[in-house]
């Protein structure tokens, strides 16, 4: 179900004092298995853009087209959209509000109209999906840790089973740990099939998971392309004060001291293969 | 946008002589014009009350449609309020419709009604978008001052009138937050009868409350860190002064009360 944004533009509170232009002529295409990250300085515009994916918010100007279709304001149309289309906001623990942690999941399938069976097993698998352990499902949601709230809240979302999951800065504000392993829990999501759209301020996260990115800055796009693409523009990102991830830092210094290393590099693995190979190859260079 | 439609409590800086006026002036202004509001029955009155409202926004720059657009929010209010005078005055019976009446008195007492309602709304409003929170609660404080001899909290009610307005954009825009949440989730805020309404804003009422008292919590914490322990002996950093435009002001507000009052 590939989503295009197509020349999207928003104005918030038009034609009042307040009026904000908060996207201008955004164009955006997510095909079908991609992880899409968007990055930007705060007020950049990015919670903007993602709500115009699943119809939370219309462009004032632009079309959004979900498979083929253009986005209007039919009703049943966009319910449907909402269904396929699953986005978890930014600090999604402030939404809950059953009485126990499985009410609170299953409140969107109950929404879906599916029988009891299906609800319970659609839990299961979206509390399984975040790691949530099987004695939080009978506890009050507002007793546990902000980290358990914040998976609580995501599986909430991911028992809708969509085809598409949107989330908007899903690891901030979570200890290291706890970022860790909700970095591993939505890589798995994304090889299992389903199409990602990650908003985030960590260029570690982006570049531990996405394959493209868009990078916002005062709501235009500012660099689109594969990670690699964007993380090697590396004076386009400074002059929109965005850091690259830390690996590719230090590859940065060590080709600045005269080691041979590429750039393109985004994990630490990558990073000790690519110093290894380098040294290698220095040596072979001195014994010849 | 739920925060850019409700202008009560809404403050617009600018730099107009109505913003630059003693919040003083301006409290005392808006409470004259709400008294003289329902002690006048006749429409000239309101017209010349109308008069001065449109004139006050003008010379602080607000928009007009803004003002107007403001009124959204309670427009359900008004018409309620409008309905029923007309229907429930007793009095020489126009037309009926079922088991209701309209009488003339019902049309007058209805029409007198949505224009006290209307003038109250846009007025008041007024004073809150070319006042700033902070000055507008010094100023309540003061104008409370007298009373505190028999035991009003003058500070306190100003603080809490202050902390009161600060929030109310922050959880409008809270609740368009875990509204688009809930609807991300199926749910629908919009369809069944009236009690289906109401159970479906559990999930937005409950997130909502909880998310009050967390920053109230957060407030007071703050506060508390920062050695805030009521209005005792506590100094001020901005000190109220009337200036000539204040006398100017006033007087101009209290000629157009009077002639308010005897059109
Ligand atoms: N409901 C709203 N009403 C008015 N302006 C808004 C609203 N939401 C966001 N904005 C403004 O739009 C701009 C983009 O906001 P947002 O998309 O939230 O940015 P980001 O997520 O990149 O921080 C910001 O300048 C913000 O102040
Ligand atoms: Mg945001």
């Amino acid at each position: 179900m590939p989503i295009a944004l197509e020349n999207v533009s928003y104005t918030y509170a038009p034609g009042t004092p307040w009026e904000h232009v908060a996207l201008s002529e955004v164009t955006v295409r997510i095909e079908d298995g991609d992880f899409l990250g968007i990055v930007g300085p705060t007020g950049s515009g990015k919670s903007t853009l993602v709500q115009h994916m699943n119809g939370l918010l219309f462009p004032s100007d632009g079309r959004v087209v979900v498979d083929g279709d253009e986005v209007g304001s039919d009703r049943k149309a966009l319910r449907d959209l909402r269904r396929k289309v699953g986005m978890v906001f930014q600090y999604p623990e402030h939404q809950l509000f059953e009485e126990t942690v499985w009410a609170d999941i299953a409140f969107g399938p109950k929404n879906l109209d599916l029988d009891e069976e299906e609800i319970a097993r659609r839990v299961r698998w979206a509390s399984e999906s975040v790691g949530l352990p099987e004695d939080i499902l009978e506890r009050s949601p507002f007793e546990l840790s902000g980290g358990q709230m914040r998976r609580v809240a995501i599986a909430g979302v991911l028992a809708m089973q969509g085809s598409v999951l949107i989330l908007d800065e899903p690891t901030s504000g979570l200890d290291p740990r706890g970022r860790a392993s909700l970095v591993e829990q939505l890589r798995a999501l994304n090889q299992a099939g389903m199409t990602m759209v990650m908003v985030s301020h960590s260029m570690e996260d982006m570049a531990l998971l996405v394959n493209r990115i868009v990078v916002l800055s005062e709501g235009r796009v500012a660099l689109a392309g594969t990670k690699r693409e964007v993380f090697t523009q590396l004076e386009a990102l400074e002059t929109l004060s965005l850091d690259v991830p830390r690996v590719t830092q230090v590859m940065l210094r060590l080709r600045g001291e005269g080691v041979p290393v590429p750039l393109d590099v985004m994990t630490v693995n990558e990073g000790i293969d690519a110093l290894a190979a380098a040294l290698r190859g220095e040596k072979d260079h001195a014994s010849q | 946008m739920l925060r850019n439609s409700v202008t009560i409590g809404q403050y617009l800086p600018g730099n107009s002589l109505v913003h630059r006026l003693d919040p003083r002036t301006k409290i005392l202004g808006v409470l004259g014009y709400v008294v003289i509001l329902f002690l006048i029955r006749d429409f000239a009155g309101y017209g010349m009350m109308a008069v001065i409202t449109v004139l006050t926004a003008a010379v602080a720059r607000l928009p007009l449609k803004m003002l107007v657009r403001g009124l959204r929010p309670v427009l359900f209010i008004i018409v309620l309020t409008v309905t029923l005078n007309a229907v429930m005055t007793p009095g020489e019976l126009l037309w009926s419709v079922g088991p209701f009446g309209v009488t003339r008195e019902g049309l007058f007492q209805a029409a007198i009604m949505a224009c006290r309602l209307l003038l109250l709304i846009i007025t008041t409003s007024m004073l809150t978008l070319t006042t700033a929170p902070i000055d507008l609660t010094d100023g309540l404080e003061y104008l409370m001052g007298p009373f505190r001899r028999i035991g009003v909290p003058a500070h306190e009610l100003a603080m809490m009138m202050t902390i009161a307005l600060r929030f109310i954009p922050t959880l409008l825009d809270e609740a368009e937050r875990i509204m688009k949440a809930q609807m991300a989730r199926g749910a629908d805020f919009q369809s069944g009868g009236f009690i289906q309404r109401a159970k479906n804003m559990v999930p937005l009422l409950v997130p909502l409350f909880v998310s009050a008292f967390r920053r109230a919590d957060d407030l007071a914490l703050a506060m508390e860190a920062r050695c805030y322990r009521g209005g005792e002996g506590r100094s001020r950093f901005k000190i109220l002064k009337l200036g000539p435009s204040d006398l100017a002001a006033g007087l101009v507000m209290i000629t157009g009360f009077f002639a308010a009052l005897v059109v």
